[in-house]
């Protein structure tokens, strides 16, 4: 087992230094050079060269490159040039609020889908099964933008039963922010409900029809439990890796609702660094962003590994 | 007794004009022969360096009988009342907070870099300036008592008022303003010292309350240099400038104002608490001011509808179109001098002959775009940039350039052009712009001058397309300033660093030198007039219309204060009653 995760640690970290080389060039690829963008395109030419002096921008890229990234593997992952503090601050601050909103939507969209997906399994082939899947289905396709609006319009400005601007005012409680996250929540657990329930439909269906199943079923044992003990187990574990793998989106992914709703999560955050070619923010942010992926993923082999020991054994 | 009191009016008056110099005499000249509306002496005079109790007694003198000013210390909170008046106040029970939606700045708030109106807004509410530029133009006087140039006008001197201090009981002095000025120099503020002579080693503190500018050359509106006009000139203390470096500021948001700064989150959010120990009156203003930055304004727009916000201070129309028929909204606006220009390429064909600009230009039916874009909140452009609320506009220039189709397509043909022309129009992502290019090639093509749209975002439109413009036309937005020296300037000198028609006239070049020098208004007005006119007749640009400063507040909620520029007050603001 812990060959297994050493292995895969080994492999992530080869992936983030690939990520690393490829974000760098990418933020090169933004047009404008920075002092011309932080100052505005009405300032002397001057003052713009005394400012990309000062911020080191005019140095070679391999030296920018290397700097930036032995400073990023002891911690220190630079300076914002538009927000004016460390990176670290930033996307620490960002981290915790995309966790949040994330949490909530994960809280509210996994169970649902669970027991959506055993019940479309479960009532194979009727009407129901088709009112969930193809209701998922249809529910994912709907940009997060138009759902969002509609939620907005609906619940925060016509019926105004829940704030449409996720951002708490200063020094809110913790059950005053939930209700801020509840209405930018929803789009998420919809794009998440309907790949879930049908990974678990689509594990459960074939526990049902597998020997074991039968076997139970013949022992005599009550449908229930058999369901409880060996169908759910089995039919989970595909469940698991694919939620484990929408992590990374919750956390780096919802630039659009993050927008939409004002609220400052790590999506938001590279959006505004991206819009103001802010370099040193946005390439640490998508290597946390990419980290965090590796992250997850290497939990969601872990928890597959653990509870399928066939995987381990191989 | 009336001719007793007449003769003491007059002779206040010749003791002021003894003490006064030429030019101030001739502002008194104006007023007397009827040149100058009560307003227009207000702010020439004020500019100029008269007080506001001298110009009371003037008004008075010469026949005005509403006399009598007041101005307070804090910046804009009044401009120009009748004597007792005051910021009006309703008896809270608990402390009031006001909160507002911004838009999040571009840059942190750092004197020497904000560049966009969110950070100014932001930064002018700790920070103050010499002097406060408001709506209507008129400079007040803030940390800066008064002020007057020397006989030519490339010598300034300020005083400062004694009381002044910034929030740890300093007192403002001269030493920081010159410690200000050398601050900022090489920022974002850089070329405004061009376009006002500033020469940063020749500012001098003569004594605490008193700095000297030695301009490179005669400029009449040095004082909007020193205004909230200039925003990165707020003047922050002398040991804050020793030890700046960028982010330095956002540590302790030092400033001489109402407002101190609690909290700072960036992007997010901020959060001001009232300066009990401010120096100047600030008994009505509010407790606490909580602001949320945003970054859509659809976002801001939502939190207003529901309760969230008692003002936004700045709106676009496209934003504050769903509460324009809303009861609870109360959707402001003022006229500002910002505009759109729709530039030509002057220096190839086709657009290098002005027979050609001139037929595009007439092709544009402007009371409807301003209907269509701004929703009716924008005034009709005539092709120059010199607004028609500054005070040296000449109203009997040029009359103002209306569709006309035939002429237009008459002046094509006689250009040689009957057949058509094909042409790029790039522009950049920003309010309504990209739909006015739609707008500006559907009407041309009316003509025969098919115009290609491409937008850009702004980052790749400035750096690729603006300065670059190739027999195209493009189309750039200016905002708002005090003084129409800025648009006359960089954008339209044969070697103007803004210049993107490209447009080479010896002749605007000889008329900019004698607009930038002139002392009296007069004179300003009447070169003005010749500038309006090689303007309209040459139209190296289209100035289609000047976009109006919208605002929005709850209707319990009044005491907004807001410029062109982008400040806004809320000192003298009051929720409910």
């Amino acid at each position: 087992m812990t060959r297994f995760v050493l292995r895969r640690i080994g492999l992530a970290l080869i992936t983030l230094v690939l990520l690393s080389v490829l974000v760098f060039i990418g933020t090169q690829l933004l047009p404008g050079d920075v002092g011309r963008r932080i100052l505005g395109p009405f300032a002397t030419q001057e003052a713009v060269d005394v400012l990309n002096a000062r911020l080191g921008t005019d140095r070679p890229l391999l030296v920018q490159y290397w700097d930036w990234i032995t400073s990023a593997v002891t911690g220190d992952l630079g300076f914002s040039i538009s927000f004016s503090r460390p990176v670290t601050e930033l996307l620490g601050r960002a981290l915790v609020n995309s966790l949040k909103l994330g949490a909530l939507a994960f809280v509210i969209v996994v169970p649902l889908s669970l027991l959506g997906g055993i019940v479309a399994a479960l009532k194979r082939g009727t009407f129901i099964d088709r009112i969930i899947t193809v209701g998922g289905l249809s529910a994912t396709v709907i940009p997060e933008f138009v759902s969002g609006i509609v939620l907005i319009v609906v619940f925060a400005v016509f019926l105004g039963w829940l704030p449409g601007f996720a951002t708490a005012p200063p020094g809110s409680g913790f059950f005053t922010q939930l209700r801020h996250l509840i209405l930018p929540a929803i789009p998420l657990v919809l794009v998440l409900f309907g790949y879930i329930a049908r990974i678990t439909r689509a594990g459960v269906i074939e526990a049902l029809d597998a020997d074991y199943t039968r076997t139970a079923i013949l022992k005599g044992l009550p449908r229930s439990t058999v369901i409880r003990r060996d169908v759910l187990r089995n039919a989970l574990l595909p469940t698991i890796a694919v939620i484990a793998s929408q992590v990374g989106y919750l956390i780096g992914g919802l630039v659009v609702v993050e927008v939409l709703f004002g609220y400052q999560g790590v999506g938001k955050l590279l959006f505004d660094a991206a819009r103001n070619a802010d370099f040193p923010l946005l390439a640490s942010g998508v290597l946390v962003v990419g980290a965090s992926f590796q992250v997850s993923m290497l939990l969601a082999d872990v928890a597959y590994s653990w509870l399928n020991p066939r995987i381990r054994i191989s | 007794m009336d001719r007793a009191r007449r003769r003491a009016q007059m002779e206040r008056l010749d003791s002021i004009r003894r003490r006064s110099n030429p030019v101030q005499n001739h502002v008194i000249d104006e007023l007397q022969y009827g040149k100058l509306t009560r307003r227009e002496f207000l702010r020439k005079g004020s500019l100029l360096g008269l007080s506001f109790p001298v110009m009371g007694v003037i008004l008075a003198a010469c026949g005005d009988d509403t006399a009598g000013t007041t101005t307070t210390g804090v910046a804009g909170a009044t401009t120009t009342t009748v004597a007792g008046g005051g910021p009006s106040t309703t008896m809270a029970a608990g402390p009031v907070t006001v909160r507002t939606a911004l838009p999040a700045a571009a840059v942190g708030i750092d004197p020497v870099l904000i560049n966009d109106e969110g950070g100014l807004a932001v930064f002018g509410q700790a920070a103050e300036y010499l002097i406060f530029s408001d709506a209507e133009l008129n400079p007040v006087p803030v940390l800066a008592d008064s002020w007057e140039p020397s006989g030519d006008g490339d010598v300034w001197t300020f005083h400062l008022n004694p009381n002044a201090t910034f929030h740890d009981g300093s007192p403002v002095t001269a030493e920081d303003v010159v410690a200000t000025v050398q601050g900022i120099a090489e920022g974002n503020a850089a070329s405004a010292y061009e376009t006002f002579g500033v020469d940063p080693g020749a500012v001098v503190a003569v004594d605490p309350q008193t700095v000297e500018f030695t301009l490179t050359q005669p400029n009449g509106a040095l004082p909007f240099f020193m205004s909230s006009d200039n925003y990165n000139a707020a003047i922050l203390p002398a040991s804050f400038w020793a030890e700046y470096a960028e982010g330095s500021y956002e540590q302790s948001f030092i400033g001489s104002g109402p407002w101190i700064n609690e909290s700072f989150e960036p992007g997010v959010s901020a959060v001001y608490v009232k300066n009990e120990d401010y120096w100047g009156d600030n008994s009505g203003q509010p407790d606490r001011m909580e602001i949320t930055f945003f970054a859509d304004e659809a976002a801001a727009v939502t939190g207003f509808q529901e309760g969230r916000f008692d003002t936004i201070p700045h709106i676009s129309y496209s934003g504050a179109t769903p509460l324009l028929n809303n009861p609870d909204a109360n959707v402001t606006s003022i006229s500002t001098a910002q505009h759109r220009q729709i530039y030509f390429d002057t220096s190839a064909p086709p657009f290098d002959d002005p027979r050609v600009r001139q037929a595009v230009a007439l092709t544009l039916d402007r009371p409807s775009l301003i209907d269509g874009l701004l929703g009716g909140f924008g005034v009709v452009g005539n092709d120059h940039p010199i607004w028609e609320n500054y005070p040296m506009y000449n109203a009997d220039a040029v009359a103002q350039r209306e569709a006309d189709l035939a002429t237009a397509q008459q002046l094509l043909d006689a250009a040689g052009y009957g057949d058509g022309i094909e042409a790029p129009l790039d522009t950049l992502v920003f309010f309504e712009v990209e739909d006015l290019a739609q707008l500006v090639a559907g009407s041309a093509a009316q003509i025969g001058v098919n115009l290609t749209v491409g937008v850009y975002d702004s980052g790749t439109y400035y750096n690729d397309y603006w300065l670059a413009a190739a027999s195209s036309m493009g189309i750039v937005n200016y905002g708002h300033r005090g003084v129409p020296n800025v648009y006359l300037g960089a954008p339209l000198l044969s070697e103007g660093t803004w210049n993107a028609s490209h447009w080479v006239n010896e002749d605007y070049d000889a008329l900019f030198d004698q607009f930038a020098t002139a002392g009296d208004l007069d004179t300003q007005r009447e070169i003005a007039g010749q500038i309006q006119t090689l303007l309209s007749e040459e139209v190296p640009f289209i100035v289609p219309y000047y976009v109006d400063h919208i605002s929005v507040s709850s209707a319990n909620f009044s005491g907004l204060e807001v410029t062109g520029m982008g400040h806004y007050n809320v000192v003298g603001a009051s929720i409910g009653g």
